[in-house]
């Protein structure tokens, strides 16, 4: 009896139930089907003034998204990159976006084919890390504009010419740096030396793109005095401060003399170190000093300089010459000593500490890169044997 | 230059010493956890927590003890949110410990961005750093003093706390308790003893021990705190844990073995050694470490079994 009573409850509750779903499903699609119909509307509106527009394009601002493989706040690259994003909205009245897809690559494709999807002018991402996905989403999407930084498109698979190839001669930044630190031994500076000729080299990863400094720092150390011999390590992250800290200061216990420190995020445990044993750094891509002057003016003196890589300024003018058509999207423009791009970060500290004759030759230097009489070799044609080989010859 | 002579140099031992500390810390936690039956996966998400709010508490409150209040604050608040959803709602614990690691790197960020404006680090703050400790009498013994005297703070403090982490385990009622829960928790909860309660008191002194792993890197180790600076070392003080046996001079030696590898890593690549060869071998010793562990229990198995036989 109880059981019959309970499976008759249990019918009603589900015909109830099943009711229920029936009387309020029509409604819920006709909502849905609204909303879709007005969301139609409103595109084919902005696509209407779009057009409209398209007739006369300066009224129009250009539409920039910036896809950053990592996270900004590495007082680095990408910050670098995000501050040439923001002088596109401030000079050219540029509508931006910049959307931080962190370390998990998984979500880079969905990230891409997103934006692309989207109505976006000029779709901008960086490095190496990305280059062969975006080369892909660009030639899944001809009728959109892209353009990558840091490394150079490969038109094989670019084969419609919609993205722009921004690179950089890192190593010649790199170079200078190598100039600076060798011609710095001699400077009799009391936090060198000069009896040891050994110079210090810490990069985050044993890959192309940090060795491409690496060349470049050796070569410049070369040029001013063959005999000075350079310690590398590679911390092996980009993240671990603590590592970084800790080989820098393994290399100044070992006698480097000045290190050059293309170590992305973990930059600020080589800062640390020198700080903590008296010596002198170089920093990488910014301008480390002029970051920590205020806040800690103690860490900040022992930045003697920092090889410049100006992302940002790199990306306005990429931006700006699109617009004015000075500039294509079926290029790769590399940008070095000669335009800015790179080269020493020549702040109060820098002219503090090293002596004026070797700021004069420094200046002689850069001319000579720029006009290429220096001709300055890169990683990225050599082998990892080639570059295991100079390395290893260098050290001591 | 000759890789021996450089081990058995005082700067080698010195900086062994400082890459220990972190590890420590954060596995003597793991050390009182696993004795009372729990494994705790949230060590790197505590470190990692405490880390940013001891920077954080040091720079508002305007002294090292309010930075120290702030972080041990924070790991206590992560360790007793873990231990609810663990023990109280019954979460599995491995999905507990991950919760607590993929929430601490977003957390720290967004916090770090809401105090600073910048989310790579906290170098714009002025934070306190724990200070180093010069011990008198012993710091003019030559090379030994060289060696012990002059470290930070909290490394005094990680070695003291392996023998007060041994002494609670192995000489109190409380440590009784806890091995008793940790073994069969069943027989200690039929004599009286309340299960959860107990392993909540573990999870936050494991909670206190790893907070003070998390501020000796970012006001230590550096004075500021960096997004993801922990890099691992709470998972590493979780192998040392059980390198180690779950047992507190277990942990110091195995935490030592670590720290040795990675010390010898930071010196190996300045000689003409491959960066990949050397970045192994931190791992490589991990292997090795737990390969000889199994032997030897295995080893000891047979000896037991031939007893057996023979009696």
């Amino acid at each position: 009896m109880r059981r019959k009573i309970s499976l008759v409850l249990a019918a009603a509750i589900a015909a109830a139930s099943l009711a229920g779903c029936g009387g309020s499903k029509p409604a819920a699609e006709g909502t849905q089907a609204e909303s879709k119909n007005q969301e139609a509307g409103e595109t084919k509106e902005t696509k209407k003034a779009e057009e409209a527009g398209g007739g006369q394009e300066s009224g129009d601002p250009i539409k920039v998204v910036y896809l950053v493989n990592g996270n900004l706040g590495d007082k680095g690259f990408y910050d670098s990159a995000a501050s040439g994003i923001k002088m596109m909205e401030e000079k050219l009245g540029a509508e931006t976006k910049i959307i931080e897809m962190g370390r998990d690559e998984t979500s880079y494709e969905g990230n891409y084919l997103d934006v692309s999807e989207q109505d976006w002018d000029m779709i901008i991402s960086g490095t190496w890390s990305v280059k062969e996905l975006a080369e892909e989403i660009a030639a899944q999407f001809p009728e959109k504009k892209y353009m990558f930084f840091d490394g150079e498109v490969d038109y094989g698979v670019v084969v419609d010419g919609n993205m722009m190839g921004v690179n950089y001669f890192s190593n010649q930044g790199a170079f200078m740096a190598g100039c600076l630190a060798a011609s710095m031994l001699e400077s009799g500076d009391e936090k060198i030396d000069a009896s040891k000729k050994v110079l210090g080299f810490v990069g985050s990863m044993d890959t192309a793109n940090i060795n491409d400094f690496l060349v470049g720092y050796l070569e410049g150390i070369r040029y001013v005095d063959p005999e000075i011999k350079v310690m590398t390590s590679y911390v092996g992250s980009f993240e671990d401060v603590s590592k970084c800290m800790e080989m820098t200061t393994q290399l100044y216990n070992q006698g480097a003399q000045i290190v050059y420190a293309p170590a992305s995020q973990s930059i600020l445990g080589a800062v640390t170190a020198a700080s903590n044993s008296n010596k002198y750094l170089i920093a990488c891509d910014q301008d480390i000093y002029a970051q920590l002057a205020e806040s800690d003016p103690d860490l900040a003196q022992v930045v003697l300089s920092s090889s410049l890589k100006n992302v940002g300024d790199s990306l306005f003018t990429a931006v700006e010459g699109f617009v004015n058509g000075t500039m294509t999207t079926d290029q790769n423009y590399t940008m070095g000593l000669d335009s800015g791009a790179v080269g020493l970060a020549k702040n109060e500290n820098y002219e503090a500490n090293v002596p004026e004759d070797i700021r004069k030759e420094m200046e002689e230097i850069e001319a000579k890169v720029i006009s290429g009489e220096i001709k300055v070799g890169t990683a990225f044609q050599m082998s990892t044997e080639e570059v295991a080989a100079l390395r290893d010859e260098m050290k001591p | 230059m000759n890789v021996f002579s450089y081990i058995c140099s005082v700067d080698f031992v010195y900086m062994w010493i400082r890459v220990a500390t972190p590890i420590l810390l954060a596995a003597l936690g793991s050390v009182v956890c696993n004795k009372a039956g729990v494994v705790n996966l949230g060590l790197e998400g505590t470190m990692l927590i405490s880390a940013l709010f001891g920077v954080l508490g040091s720079v508002y409150g305007n002294s090292l003890f309010m930075g120290l209040l702030a972080g041990l604050l924070a790991s206590l608040a992560v360790s007793a949110a873990f231990a609810y959803f663990h023990l109280i709602l019954q979460a599995n614990n491995v999905l507990c410990g991950t919760a607590v690691n993929t929430m601490a790197t977003g957390l720290t960020v967004f916090v770090l961005q809401l105090a600073t404006g910048e989310k790579g680090n906290s170098s714009s703050l002025k934070s306190f750093s724990f200070p180093n400790i010069e011990i008198p009498l012993i710091k003019d013994i030559p090379v030994i003093g060289e060696i012990i005297s002059g470290h930070n703070t909290l490394t005094y403090v990680a070695v003291i706390m392996v023998v007060v982490i041994y002494v609670l385990l192995y000489k109190t009622p409380l440590g009784l308790r806890m091995r008793a829960v940790g073994e069969t928790p069943e027989a200690a909860s039929s004599v009286g003893q309340n299960v959860i309660v107990i392993r909540f008191i573990s999870i936050l002194i494991c909670g206190v021990l790893t907070g003070l792993g998390g501020m000796y890197l970012s006001m230590g180790y550096l004075g500021m705190f960096v997004r993801d600076m922990t890099a691992g070392r709470g998972f590493i003080a979780l192998a040392a844990c059980s390198m180690g046996q779950a047992t507190p001079v277990g942990a110091l030696v195995s935490s030592m073995i670590f720290a040795f590898f990675d010390g010898l890593s930071n010196i190996l690549q300045v000689l003409k050694i491959p960066s990949e060869f050397v970045q192994m071998l931190p791992y490589l010793a991990t292997i090795i470490g737990l390969t000889v562990y199994s032997i030897q229990q295995s080893f000891r198995m047979k000896q037991k079994m031939k007893k057996q036989k023979k009696a």
